[in-house]
């Protein structure tokens, strides 16, 4: 890396007028998911030449332990793909996005407002959200059928979700050959505003602990109870055992599926017929889904800053928005204010996730969030997930840890 | 280095010489970090930001910390329970294929390939296993007519027990070999001796093969300290330190310190106290070696 910043210094230093730039740019992904990227980044080039991205993939797994490296060294990637953005930018990490918005006139309009909540930190915005995670419902029509069952339509609530989970789950001798539906372990706070509770009276700039009050006590014991008294869904640690909401789905151990749009391509492949459904309303008639996916981000450190962000604002601008929305795995666009954007994403059953989308809100966002949960709430609702306490004892015993944890911020 | 002068003599520059590479490495990816994290435990290091001095801080908060308690208790729960089984079980096998049994090259093979495969991958199946609805252990236990089956690693109270089954497994064989070893280095007119005078089977193994085995089980004893004192790869994969911090353990929340919740200080000082303990309980061994370990041969 140095010694190409040095090269292209040097060839900067003596060819001004044809300047070469180099903007390194960092992502994950698996190889299904690569070619959007690959793209996006032949297309800036071919539009920019004398700019030449470096390009920086790693799977998943590998990707933060390299990132957080090449960052503590006070290097890195000048654009990077990024989750947990407060966490980064409180660090210092992470080059506010605002002052380049208002000086390129980049239409921050066009983005899903709520979905820009999560990249922000401290009243700036830090990264620009390149797609959301919106769930779904997704369901096994030929399991309705054979159950005499009417499939799940946008007037569901909780109580057809849990009826006809019970009556898809089918069990021998103790133990489940089918769960009615399986879930991601980390959507649960959705359950809780579908309900009208929340976890921090403000996701951003939290004060009060807030899911130890009954609506959310609730949600998180209707969860608890599918799992424990009707056996209708498995545990978390039970679906990640079985491969999660990819396999079960796909294999016909769970008839319902409540995830994102990167399952598409996965149950594509399915031997049987499914469709998609919005979430289900709650009690009340709430609705809600979750808001945010990973985001692009500028490096505090980069080299040459403008050069950065305008291949950032190239990526996360509408061109590069609908590449995203219109790849074969495609990503439910977060610039959805876009009609060039919102007309490319042509995934089957585009429009439930577009209406999805719009019920997005933010549960919690902010740099200590991911202590909070390891440390005191994940352990609290392991006990309700495993059915060995009550989501009102569990909860009760966190809160006045979780409150002091707020209190030191 | 008047004792290493004494060594080498004059070939010092040659010893140094050939020593180079592993000195070089030991210096750069263990002596500095070492003495880094000693002192990075005495400031407060988000890893991106300067990190800044709090002097005693850190340790003042682990005295605080609930979840540290738990984690220390469950720590030394983890080794108690695995340092035995996997001696005894290992001597018990050593012995076992020490006598010429018919297919013993076969048993020590057996024996020895959950030593030397992966962690991550024997973890990985035994996950499998132990699921409580798929799980082949269930299914066997429901076969035999258990009503009312744990759920192992979803349950506080069969988690601990689900990792350290998965650890016994693992280290058994690695615990035998060294028993073989020591039990093939005992001088075979000892037990000529005690045939002479008539000595039973127990006395045998009591007044010679013990006694005679102890450099080896003190070093399997302190070696077994230590490895299990650094359990992380099972727990990481197995439970994520659940449910509810059932199997939290010293190393994994070092690493969720300072991994996570990018703490750097405040994982570094963990990491002082396991050094600590381990350092402590190697001291205390080799100090109270000579009542039991016998050098003579």
């Amino acid at each position: 890396m140095k010694i190409i910043s040095l090269a292209s210094t040097l060839v900067a230093l003596a060819t001004p007028i044809m300047a070469d730039t180099t903007v390194s740019f960092a992502y994950w992904g698996d190889p299904a998911e690569l070619p959007p990227f690959e793209r996006l980044v032949a297309e800036y080039e071919a539009a920019n030449p004398g700019v030449t991205i470096d390009v920086q993939h790693a799977p998943w797994s590998g990707y933060w332990t390299r990132l957080d490296a090449q960052l503590a060294a006070g290097a890195g990637p000048d654009v990077f793909f990024v989750t947990n953005v407060p966490s980064y930018a409180a660090r210092g990490a992470l080059a506010p996005l605002d002052a380049h918005i208002n000086a390129s006139n980049f239409p921050i309009n066009e983005y899903n407002q709520e979905a820009l909540r999560p990249h922000s930190y401290d009243g700036q915005l830090y990264s620009l959200p390149r797609d959301n995670a919106t769930l779904v419902l997704y369901y096994n029509k030929d399991a309705f059928d054979a159950a005499n069952l009417s499939h799940p339509n946008d007037s569901w609530s909780w109580d057809e979700l849990s009826d006809a989970a019970k009556a898809l789950a089918v069990s021998s001798g103790g133990r489940t050959s089918r769960y009615g539906i399986v879930t991601e372990s980390n959507n649960w706070d959705v359950w809780v505003s579908q309900n009208g509770g929340s976890i921090f009276d403000d996701g951003i700039n939290p004060t009060t602990f807030k899911l130890d009050e009954p609506a959310a006590i609730e949600a998180i014991q209707y969860i608890g109870d599918m799992m424990n008294v009707d056996r209708s869904m498995p545990s978390y640690l039970e679906a990640s055992q079985s491969g999660g909401t990819t396999q079960m789905f796909l294999s016909g151990q769970a008839a319902m599926s409540i995830t994102n749009a990167a399952r598409l391509g996965s149950y594509a492949k399915a031997d049987f017929d499914w469709a998609i459904a919005p979430l289900p309303k709650g009690p009340q008639g709430l609705r809600s889904n979750v808001v945010g996916g990973a985001g692009f981000g500028l490096n505090s450190n980069a080299k040459d800053m403008d050069a950065a962000w305008d291949f950032l604002s190239y990526i996360s601008g509408a061109e590069g928005q609908a590449i995203f929305a219109s790849a074969a795995a495609p990503a439910v666009p977060a610039m959805n204010g876009n009609p060039m954007v919102q007309s490319s994403f042509s995934a089957p059953f585009a429009e439930v996730f577009l209406s999805e989308t719009d019920n997005g809100k933010l549960t919690a966002q902010f740099p200590k969030w991911v202590d909070l949960q390891n440390l005191y709430i994940q352990p609290a609702l392991d006990l309700v997930w495993n059915g060995e306490v009550d989501a009102a004892t569990a909860i009760g015993s966190i809160a006045d840890q979780v409150e002091a944890a707020l209190a030191q911020q | 280095m008047k004792k290493i002068r004494r060594i080498f003599g004059k070939d010092i520059g040659a010893a140094l010489f050939f020593l180079m590479p592993a000195l070089i490495l030991f210096t750069v990816f263990t002596a500095i970090p070492v003495v880094a994290a000693f002192f990075i435990s005495f400031t407060h290091w988000d890893l991106f930001r300067p990190p800044t001095w709090v002097g005693l801080d850190n340790y003042t908060r682990l005295l605080h910390d609930p979840i540290f308690g738990k984690v220390m208790k469950n720590t030394a729960i983890f080794v108690l329970a695995t340092v035995p089984l996997q001696m005894g079980l290992g001597l018990l096998a050593a012995l076992a294929l020490n006598r010429g049994i018919r297919g013993q090259t076969f048993f020590r093979v057996a024996y020895f390939l959950p030593a030397v495969t992966s962690t991550i991958a024997a973890a990985l199946v035994w996950s499998w296993l132990f699921n409580s609805n798929y799980g082949l252990i269930n299914a066997g236990l429901s076969m035999i007519g258990v009503d009312n089956v744990p759920k192992w690693l979803a349950s506080t109270k069969w988690a601990m027990p689900a990792v350290i089954i998965v650890s016994v497994w693992q280290n058994v064989g690695y615990a035998m070999v060294l028993f073989l070893a020591g039990l093939q280095n005992i001088r075979a007119d000892l037990y000529d001796a005690a045939a002479l005078d008539n000595a039973s089977g127990w006395s045998r193994l009591w007044h010679i093969t013990l006694p005679m085995l102890s450099p080896t089980t003190f070093f399997v004893l302190v070696i077994s300290i230590i490895g299990s004192f650094q359990v992380f790869e099972l727990v990481f994969i197995m439970t994520e330190a659940g449910p509810a911090n059932a199997t939290n353990t010293l190393v994994y929340y070092i690493y969720q310190n300072g991994f996570q919740f990018y703490q750097m200080g405040y994982a570094s000082a963990a990491a002082m106290i396991l050094f600590a303990i381990v350092l402590l309980i190697t001291m205390v061994q080799y100090t109270t070696q000579n009542r039991w370990v016998h050098y003579d041969t």
